[in-house]
């Protein structure tokens, strides 16, 4: 091998196709090392006896699925399953005319505070939603939070089973899964059954990254430059003989 | 097939963010310009975080002004002396559009601003190339030669008169300094590598001939880019690496498409066909702010590399 392989002018075809395959390989290997995250799930005890109930969080073909299986001794009453999602700061505006154009204004005595992710599912046809709620509807809207009547498959038997697809924006953090009994009693609104727990967070590659962007920002950031320019001028090497 | 963008928190489709990124990436190349207008728009509708999409596009630019302003440096079409004026000023420029920035936040309403910013300013480009464009392009038809009329205002009885070679051009220092200085600051307020502010500026205000202005244009857009990309890691921790990297591989393959393509049409051509985009752009932004859209909004503000 030529020893000054980068810093000659080598004829076509000599430089091309390592360099090319250094450039795809490397995009790829973080291509896959990123795809290669997975997302973990502790499952604690149930602490009410009327429900035994397992989670399992599993990533199909992109999307995080949490898969929630369980047995009730009393498969004719209706239940109801709530995830709850890692808090987040929340700013909610309203658009308002001033002049003719669009503004946006921060509404005063909106909540603060509210999980990033939320999903009410229920095993029969029940109405989940809280009609009249402007801020409930503007997160329904935008897929925050996840309304699935008769999403829970009831068998006969008193096994259910339910599957929440958490939208792509589910952020890492500490995940809860209630099972309450729907209020078909009387003065009961709903009885907590069962709770689970579950955490998502990153790992590997990705874990690599968004640590190293928060705890070293300033090589991090030079790292970013440094890519850019790397990856503009590999490319110009790449195409330069390529006419 | 997904990845997860670990700054922006979410699973992506790549191959959706390659077509873009090579969208993008040749428009780069044939314009002159950093597509950052066009590539904001996009990634909020891919769901991608405003924050992390405006800085992340940041790095893409960069990369692919790189590379396409070496393609143009070894046609001999980059005026080195007149870029390097005007990164000096872009530096400056930028340094002062993110202390706005800053400012602007504390008094709210910066969405207002910038999308104002936006409309002003590609209404006011788009449209002014678009009728010169035409114009010398029905002079053309009539069979006159299009005329190269030197404006002597000003700006000549300006000091530090400078020789630029390349651009055949003997015009004060200041001038490409504060052109880079105005470029720089609407950059970083309106989180764009600004080039489609910079190549109409070259062409009208320094009088500079076409076939320099993309290539020297470019070269200023690298180290405006390099400058947010730094900015935007170490202060708010929004660039995306995993993003940026799917962006520069659609992108860098697209400007050297686009450099090819450049051979292909003449100036006035090219010209027309980013102003229409430029006002189409415009127009989007425009309707966006009269037609009322959902009444009710929200954004989780601690989301993105904060959580």
């Amino acid at each position: 091998m030529d020893k000054h392989l980068w810093f000659q002018r080598l004829r076509p075809g000599l430089t091309r196709a390592p360099l090319v395959m250094m450039t795809f390989m490397t995009v790829a290997v973080a291509m896959a090392v990123s795809l290669a995250f997975a997302n973990t799930a502790r499952a604690q005890g149930p602490d009410v006896a009327a429900v035994e109930s397992e989670v399992s969080v599993g990533l199909f073909s992109g999307q995080t699925i949490v898969r929630v299986f369980g047995s009730t001794a009393t498969p004719d009453v209706p239940i109801r399953l709530e995830l709850t999602g890692p808090d987040r700061d929340v700013s909610f505006t309203r658009s308002v005319r001033r002049f003719g154009i669009k503004v946006s204004e921060v509404i005063d005595g909106a909540p603060q505070v509210i999980p990033a992710i939320r999903a009410e599912l229920s095993s029969a046809d029940i109405p989940l939603r809280r009609d009249g709620d402007e801020f409930e509807e503007a997160l329904i809207r935008e897929g925050a939070v996840l309304i699935m009547p008769k999403a829970i498959k009831m068998q006969p038997t008193g096994l259910f089973f339910a599957e929440i697809p958490l939208p792509p924006s589910a952020p890492v953090g500490d995940y809860k899964i209630e099972i309450f009994q729907e209020g078909a009693l009387r003065s009961v609104a709903k009885v907590k059954l069962a709770e689970e727990s579950f955490a998502i967070q990153q790992q590997g590659f990705v874990a690599l990254v968004s640590r190293g962007a928060k705890d070293y920002a300033f090589l991090y950031g030079l790292i970013c430059v440094l890519v850019a320019v790397a990856a503009g001028w590999i490319t110009e090497r790449v195409f330069r003989n390529r006419r | 097939m997904s990845v997860y963008l670990p700054i922006a928190e979410m699973a992506t489709n790549p191959f959706v963010i390659l077509f873009f990124g090579a969208l993008v990436g040749a428009m780069s190349g044939l314009f002159g310009v950093g597509g950052g207008f066009l590539m904001a728009p996009i990634l909020f509708f891919l769901g991608i975080p405003p924050s992390v999409a405006v800085s992340t596009e940041a790095t893409q630019i960069c990369a692919a002004s790189v590379s396409g302003s070496l393609a143009h440096f070894r046609r001999g079409n980059l005026d080195i002396k007149m870029g390097v004026l005007l990164v000096a000023g872009g530096l400056i420029g930028s340094t002062l559009g993110v202390f706005t920035f800053k400012w602007l936040i504390t008094l709210g309403s910066i969405d207002l601003v910038i999308q104002l910013f936006y409309v002003v300013f590609l209404g006011a480009v788009g449209g002014l190339m678009f009728l010169e464009s035409l114009q010398a392009m029905m002079r053309r038809r009539a069979g006159k030669t299009a005329m190269h009329k030197r404006r002597h205002g000003f700006m000549h009885g300006l000091p530090f008169r400078t020789k630029f070679p390349r651009s055949k051009l003997y015009i004060s220092a200041i001038l490409p300094v504060t052109v880079g200085l105005g470029v720089g600051f609407l950059s970083a307020i309106m989180g764009v590598g600004g080039g489609f502010i910079m190549v109409p500026a070259m062409i009208y205000l320094l009088g500079m001939p076409t076939l320099v202005v993309v290539g020297t244009s470019l070269f200023t857009i690298i180290f405006v880019t390099a400058n947010n990309t730094l900015q935007h890691a170490w202060f708010n921790g929004t660039v995306d690496l995993v993003l940026a990297g799917l962006l520069l591989l659609g992108g860098v393959i697209g400007a050297q498409i686009g450099v090819r393509l450049s051979g292909r049409f003449n100036a006035e051509q090219l010209r027309i066909l980013l102003a229409l985009i430029v006002l189409a752009v415009c127009f989007k932004i425009l309707s966006d702010l009269l037609v009322g859209g959902p009444a009710i909004q929200f954004s989780f503000t601690n989301g993105a590399g904060h959580g």
